[in-house]
């Protein structure tokens, strides 16, 4: 059984080699192990288990069958509950109901990160999980086609899935990788279908070596690899974004294809993103994680969303000190920076918050000024920001959990509180959901953290996605908080509302995070970093500044006093001897910039991917090629267990399914003789001898006394059965594989012998 | 059973018997006497092993009388001939008791049944009595006359022919009878070429004559029992009976093969496959013998006969119809 091994060790390479394709998709290679692992453990398990059966002398039956895939299930299962799941495992190894539980909810978890998380994606416990239980299933499927029903080159199916996650998520050109690595994993398929299908031929000759078929998979692989190198080249197609670039203009988070300055204009609305992503700016600031830059803030609340407020600015910037006064007792860091505009144009200057002083050009590019109130500094008489560079110097307020737990609410008639509480009437839907999630909170702080916890628990199912659906309610507020679905926009809009709503002065910002770290220490911010936070006016402390939004790729600033809820909860659940209230302590955001490699290019971060959509597809898809190879798996199934059988009964009906497949007219109520007559006729004269065997074989079987010698009956039913195939036509051949004929009358057969008949059919 | 089952046969302490080898000997030279007939000349070699009867139909003159004229000399045995008439009484046939003047006691007069090979000819001619008193003895392999029964000799086979039904003078046979012979055959005309080489050879010598014997009684016997004995396995078994079941609910039939039929259907095949020199029982032997054992006992409905179907026609449907066991 050289052959099957040989085959299981080609599925196990063709999937590791399947597995490049995922490559993209991930920001880290931390996923590659446990997808490593789950390849070979179902191969491996499989090979072991068909060897045993072998030896047991029960390959050919139906316990021999299933027992292969169960076992394999179970190789996967304990692989997977051993990578993510250990707490519970028994003897260290073996998965329990418990341990099994965990791995289902790491799982589950995961569909929320696909959710969340745009490619190149942090390889974070579910995602890295489900990616090992797709490849360990998709491991799976092709090892029974391949191995099992024998028709490897059927499992390239499987890799054509892989190859469509990257495809399908990513966005920008697809790399190379993607294709090679599959076209190979197929070419290894094929050599493995044309190694069996050829040392099937010539069975104990010397001439089947373990090199048959390479030349024809080498050359149909190399085909596959320039196909599809060539093909897009040529087949006109609409690039890609062509669509966001027509109608994108000045409508994007700070991406209008003219300008690349933020519209501060941010209605709430869906918008589309900038195709391939500009630099902006290059910020070389003083400390390793600077915070986000604040462009402008909007703290007009209309029914048309938020907008800018009036600016004024009595003086010019340059050269004035404490331009935003802090509040006495704050804990604070000071940061310096020197941000250098590339692409950007605009005539609101990116600066920290807390801004203390600013320099441009060393006080000789023009005009700007700040507005008190809104923290925003902007150019008077035409000075926009191309070309200037700014020195900025900013005391960040970084407030400890109990002091904003201790800010008392601000005097009704204080003018922070009445300028930044101001709202139009709201949708009776909002306030009521308002007020179930403050209901009993007392302070300020209290009511803010019921709002951010809400917008940033994932058990709530917000979903990151740049394409915001039409809502039904004619609000934009109560559809972003019903269809749960939206960018930064919607969640610093929503969240400011909330919190406003719930009697504390809140604002948004729209500004940049704080962009990629290049090599030389410097930052660089493109388009892609455009964002939107909230500030939160604390009584005694300012603005605070909080994030709703569910950020990756290592773009969220981490603010320690605001932990997302749901990396709380992920942090309390990990760790479960560690004090919920510790999030004082490295957040898992941190940790997740610790695994994070950044990559040449600035990522797309904007362009949401629709993981959830991503996923479903691949699933509907595997689903549509598991069920359109069903019919041929089973025939295949069928067609070995009869073969191997050695009954001759078996092999004839083999044959004659065969021929029932390929629409060859037999007598099939006929003696053995008249069948092989029959097939002789069909399948040409040279399978003669081999006929008469058959037919000898099957006579002496059923009808001659006991104790006929056995013969082997598999190869010249494999010899009549290529001859047949040969001689039919192409589309007959097509039909007998995807759709066999004769599996239809068998199963057409078994349901009206199953089905209770109310009256005797005559004849 | 069965290992070494047709070498079983030796009644008369001779070795092991071919079928095979001497039943072509056996057609062979019938076949020098009826020429260009090998499948008629098997047929009846089949119906002489299988122990059964023979009723060959067909118009006068196409070598009727020759056929079985030719088995018995081919077969070293006793062979009578009668002709049946409209006069012809059952003792004619069975024997009689004679007063015996000298000895003043009844003797025993055998008729023409006691032989190995009895021709009657033209068995529709005599009276529906006259038949059954043959049929009866080709049945019972035995005569009873005034409460003393002899025994008939073993082999004992009726070769009847018989003219077409629709010629003059007949007495068709009774579906009861037509039961009791094995098979029913039709000569055939010659082909051109047998019928030029007939009328040459007879203007010099019948062949008959110069037919010698190529085995005798004993010879059949030993042969009739290795077919008897032949493996018959239960898959075929099974085969024969759906086919004769299939018979009884087939639409164009109104009556059906019987039980005998089935019977006689086997023996005919054990006897096809021990001449084919096989230890076993093939369905290809069933379906050869289909014809000629069934068709002959089956009648049509009046809508079939309208439609101008033909039992034999409705007996290649049957075995088109029947599936062949593929299973043990």
């Amino acid at each position: 059984m050289t052959g099957r091994w040989g085959t299981a060790v080609a599925v196990a390479v063709a999937m590791l080699l399947g597995l490049l394709a995922m490559a993209p998709v991930f920001a880290a290679p931390t996923w590659a192990a446990p997808a490593l692992l789950a390849v070979v453990a179902v191969s491996g398990s499989g090979a072991l288990v068909r060897a045993g059966v072998e030896r047991l002398g029960r390959g050919d039956t139906v316990a021999g069958e299933v027992a292969v895939p169960v076992v394999q299930v179970l190789a996967l299962l304990t692989v997977l509950c051993g990578v993510f799941a250990p707490g519970r495992l028994l003897v260290g190894v073996l998965p329990t109901p418990g341990s099994t539980a965990d791995l289902l909810g790491v799982l589950s978890s995961g569909f929320s990160e696909i959710r969340e998380q745009v490619t190149p994606a942090i390889p974070l416990d579910g995602l890295v999980a489900l990616t090992a239980l797709l490849v360990g299933t998709l491991t799976l499927v092709v090892d029974l086609v391949a191995v099992g029903a024998r028709q490897p080159a059927l499992g390239g199916l499987a890799l054509l899935v892989l190859c469509c996650v990257p495809v399908a998520t990513t966005t920008g050109d697809v790399s190379l990788l993607v294709f090679l690595g599959p076209a190979l994993g197929l070419a290894t398929l094929l050599w493995a279908d044309q190694r069996l299908r050829l040392a099937g031929r010539q069975r104990s000759g010397p001439g089947a070596f373990a090199g048959t078929g390479v030349l024809p998979a080498v050359r149909t692989g190399a085909v596959a690899v320039l196909a599809g190198l060539l093909l897009p080249a040529l087949v006109p197609t609409l690039a890609e974004g062509s669509f966001a670039s027509g109608l994108g203009t000045g409508q994007g988070p700070g991406v209008s294809s003219t300008g690349t300055s933020l519209d501060p204009q941010a209605a709430l609305r869906g918008q589309l993103t900038q195709p391939d992503p500009v630099d902006l700016l290059r910020v070389d600031a003083s400390v390793d994680d600077p915070a986000y830059l604040r462009a402008v803030a909007l703290d007009q609340y209309t029914e048309d969303g938020w907008e800018i407020g009036n600016l004024g600015g009595s003086e010019p910037t340059d050269g004035a000190e404490e331009l935003v006064p802090v509040p006495a007792g704050v804990p604070t860091r000071e940061v310096r920076a020197q941000i250098t505009a590339e692409a950007h144009d605009d005539r609101f200057l990116p600066v920290f918050a807390d801004l203390q002083s600013v320099s441009v050009d060393g006080g000789q590019g023009g005009d700007w000024r700040l507005d008190p109130a809104s923290g925003t500094v902007f150019g008077r008489d035409d000075a926009r920001t191309p070309g200037r560079t700014w020195d900025v110097v900013s005391e960040e307020v970084r407030p400890t959990d109990d002091e904003l737990a201790a800010a008392g609410p601000l005097a009704a008639d204080d003018p922070v509180q009445q300028a930044y509480t101001q709202l139009p009437a709201l949708d009776p839907r909002v306030t009521t959901l308002l007020g179930q999630l403050v209901d009993g909170a007392q302070t300020p702080d209290q009511r803010v953290r019921a709002v951010f916890d809400f917008l940033t628990d994932r058990a709530n199912g917000f979903v990151y996605s740049l394409s915001t659906a039409p809502g039904t309610t004619g609000d934009d507020l109560a559809d972003f908080l019903q269809l749960r679905r939206g960018y930064c926009e919607q969640y610093a809009g929503a969240m400011a509302v909330l919190v406003r709503a719930a009697g504390v002065p809140a604002r948004v910002v729209l500004g940049y995070t704080p962009g990629q770290r290049q090599p030389d220490g410097t930052r660089v911010v493109t388009t892609a970093d455009a964002h939107a936070w909230v500030e939160v006016y604390y009584d005694g402390l300012g603005w605070v500044p909080f994030d709703p939004t569910p950020l990756s790729g290592g773009r969220a600033v981490d603010l320690p006093w605001a932990t997302r809820a749901d990396v709380a909860a992920a942090q309390a659940s990990a760790s479960p001897a560690a004090p919920t209230t510790a999030p004082a302590g490295p957040s898992a955001q941190l940790d997740r910039d610790d695994t994070f490699t950044p990559l040449a290019t600035p990522q797309d971060t904007a362009t949401g991917v629709p993981w959830g959509r991503v996923g479903a597809w691949a699933g509907g898809t595997l689903g549509a090629l598991a069920l359109l190879a069903a019919p041929a798996v089973a025939r295949a199934a069928q067609r070995r267990r009869r073969l191997r059988s050695g009954d001759p009964g078996s092999v004839w009906d083999e044959l004659l399914a065969v021929a029932d497949d390929l629409a060859v007219p037999v007598r099939s109520t006929g003696t053995p003789r008249q069948l092989a007559d029959d097939l002789g006729g069909a399948a040409g004269p040279g399978v003669s001898p081999a006929l008469l065997v058959l037919a000898g074989a099957l006579q002496a079987d059923v009808y001659a006394p006991a104790g006929a010698p056995a013969r082997d009956l598999a190869a010249p039913a494999r010899e009549v059965d290529r001859a047949l195939r040969r001689s039919a036509g192409r589309r007959a051949r097509v039909v007998a594989r995807l759709l066999p004929p004769s599996l239809v009358a068998d199963v057409r057969g078994w349901v009206t012998d199953h089905l209770p008949r109310p009256r005797t059919a005559r004849t | 059973m069965g290992a070494g089952a047709p070498r079983h046969g030796q009644p008369d302490g001779a070795g092991p018997v071919d079928v095979q080898a001497e039943g072509a000997r056996i057609a062979e030279a019938m076949g020098t006497v009826v020429v260009g007939k090998p499948d008629v000349v098997r047929l009846a070699l089949v119906v002489l092993l299988a122990e059964g009867h023979l009723l060959i139909e067909d118009v006068p003159g196409v070598g009727k009388t020759t056929l079985a004229k030719a088995m018995a000399r081919a077969v070293d045995s006793e062979v009578r001939r009668i002709q049946f008439t409209p006069d012809l009484l059952p003792s004619d046939v069975t024997g009689v008791a004679v007063f015996d003047q000298e000895s003043r006691s009844f003797e025993f007069r055998p008729g023409a049944v006691f032989a190995n090979l009895v021709v009657a000819d033209e068995i529709n001619r005599a009276s529906p009595k006259t038949q059954s008193a043959l049929l009866e003895c080709m049945e019972e392999r035995q005569v009873t006359v005034d409460g003393t029964t002899y025994e008939l000799a073993r082999p004992f086979m009726v070769l009847a022919t018989q003219n077409p039904l629709e010629m003059e003078g007949t007495y068709p046979l009774p579906e009861a009878q037509r039961d009791r012979f094995t098979a029913r055959i039709s000569m055939g005309y010659p082909d051109r070429d047998a019928e030029l080489a007939m009328l040459d050879d007879r203007a010099v010598v019948d062949p008959l004559t110069r037919l010698r014997p190529v085995a005798d009684a004993a010879t059949v016997r030993a042969m009739v029992d290795a077919v008897a004995a032949l493996h018959v396995a239960d898959p075929l078994r099974r085969y024969v009976v759906s086919l004769v079941e299939a018979s009884r609910r087939s639409p164009d039939l109104r009556l059906g093969a019987s039980p005998r039929a089935g019977l006689q259907l086997l023996r005919a095949a054990r006897a096809a496959a021990a001449l084919a020199g096989r230890d076993h029982v093939l369905p290809d032997d069933v379906q050869e013998m289909a014809g000629p054992v069934l068709a002959h006992r089956l009648l049509l409905t009046p809508d079939a006969a309208l439609a101008r179907r033909t039992p034999e026609r409705v007996v290649t449907e049957l075995l088109s119809a029947v599936p062949v066991p593929r299973r043990r």
